[in-house]
């Protein structure tokens, strides 16, 4: 091993004490390339002790409590670029939403009345409801609505309010399944035939029937009874019928 | 017995918004990355400010990190190395000598004279560091006083292995030079 060779290793044998016995052999045999492996380990022992003498220099006490405050503050600032962007993107689906509605009903061709209130309409889903209709006044047979147990939904068809002693609705699909009263008319019992109605499905117990001066008998008190709300565009009880609906039972 | 997290879960958990995650994080590593920069700037103020602002950057970009290109300490000496390079662009290093200062003094006066003569060598090696151009002085730095291995160096430096390698070996050689001036001194005064 030439002077030359042996420097360009020097410090690796000096950082690494690795065993390079040519390398060594050569430190022996040449007092300058000795004299610099010897200079490379009392680098590499100093650095050590630097090192070592560092090992517990940290960061002050403080510092974490500071970089927990921008932690929390960062999460908030996070969580309210969220909120915020959701709440955008409910907005522009609510608008693609509403356009989408605007246009189909626009390109909905117009059919006569007779068809509209004679074409079946969708069967009710069951949900809770709290919007209490109209009270009534007291009635031979049967009554109105009060806070409900069960509902229906937007039936989407405009139809004239059923007369007293007309027969029962016309539709379709719930007279295959249910048995009902004739629609009662509730308040001023008008209808214009342009309003947009909603059909309610409601279960309510007998006793709330007293609060609309319908007789109850006391022995079925606790049982419900169900029926059917016609509610104006305006959300007011226009008109109701009672129902038996096997699926119910 | 406990089962100790590893780093890249803790970020990942931090990046989730887990508290803890973060203050564990922070606590391990937290002293590495401050002494690179003391190490680095020579200052404790300088060092201090890097520390949190490296914390800092995490929390924000700690997404970025890739476990392909190494590990999450590696990445915070990353963090930590750039704005040390911006601080020493601005900012001239001044407080080893108080540093040095506050270190407690031993008893006996062998010890003292021991303590004496090891705090020399210990601040003269820290001068001498300091003096490196940062090119040398960050792989001197990250291998002979953080310990990491070439490899982990490499991927904080973006240089391959063999640049740091080289890197390391020219910056001994530059810092044997310093070493020996005072040591032919002390040996002129002994003759």
């Amino acid at each position: 091993m030439t002077c030359a060779e042996f420097q360009s290793k020097v410090a690796e044998l000096g950082r690494e004490g690795i065993a390079d016995a040519a390398g060594l052999h050569h430190a022996e045999l040449c007092g300058g390339c000795g004299a610099l492996l010897n200079e490379q380990r009392r680098l590499t022992a100093a650095l050590a002790a630097l090192a070592g003498d560092d090992r517990e220099f940290e960061s002050s006490a403080g510092m974490e409590h500071r970089l927990l405050l921008a932690f929390r503050e960062n999460r908030a600032a996070a969580r309210r670029a969220h909120a915020s962007a959701k709440r955008i993107w409910l907005a522009v689906s609510a608008a693609v939403a509403a356009g989408v509605l605007i246009l189909m009903i626009a390109s909905e061709p117009s059919r006569p009345q007779a068809e509209i209130a004679g074409s079946p309409a969708p069967r009710p889903a069951i949900v809770e409801t709290p919007a209490p209709p109209r009270a009534q006044p007291p009635r031979p047979q049967i009554a109105s609505v009060e806070p409900p147990k069960t509902v229906v939904e937007d039936s989407g068809v405009r139809r004239p309010l059923p007369r007293r002693g007309a027969p029962a609705s016309s539709d379709a699909t719930l007279a295959s399944q249910t048995l009902s009263t004739e629609f009662l008319p509730l308040g001023a019992g008008y209808i214009d035939r342009n309003e947009r109605t909603q059909l309610l499905r409601v279960s309510i117990p007998r006793s709330a029937l007293l609060s609309m001066g319908i007789p109850v008998r006391a022995d079925r008190m606790d049982e419900r009874v169900q029926a059917d709300v016609l509610l104006g565009e305006d959300g007011t009880a226009r008109a109701i019928r009672f129902v038996t609906t096997a699926q119910y039972r | 017995m406990t089962l100790e997290l590893t780093d890249e879960l803790l970020l990942r958990r931090m990046l989730e918004g887990d508290e803890t995650a973060f203050t564990a994080l922070y606590r391990r590593r937290q002293g590495g990355v401050y002494r690179f920069a003391l190490q680095m700037s020579g200052s404790v103020e300088i060092a201090e400010e890097i520390t949190q602002d490296t914390f800092m950057l995490l929390m924000r970009q700690g997404s970025r990190f890739d476990p392909a290109k190494g590990s999450v300490s590696g990445f915070l000496f990353g963090i930590a190395r750039n704005l040390v390079r911006r601080h020493l662009e601005k900012v001239r290093n001044e407080s080893w000598a108080e540093l040095a200062a506050d270190d407690p003094v031993a008893d006996s006066r062998e010890n003292v004279l021991d303590e004496m003569t090891r705090r020399e060598t210990i601040n003269a090696v820290r001068r001498a560091v300091l003096s490196l151009p940062p090119v040398y002085r960050e792989a001197l730095v990250l291998c002979e006083l953080q310990g990491l291995s070439y490899l982990d160096a490499a991927a904080v430096l973006d240089c391959p292995v063999g640049t740091v390698r080289s890197r390391l070996n020219r910056g001994r050689t530059l810092l044997a030079d310093k070493f020996r001036a005072p040591a032919m001194k002390a040996g002129a005064v002994a003759i």
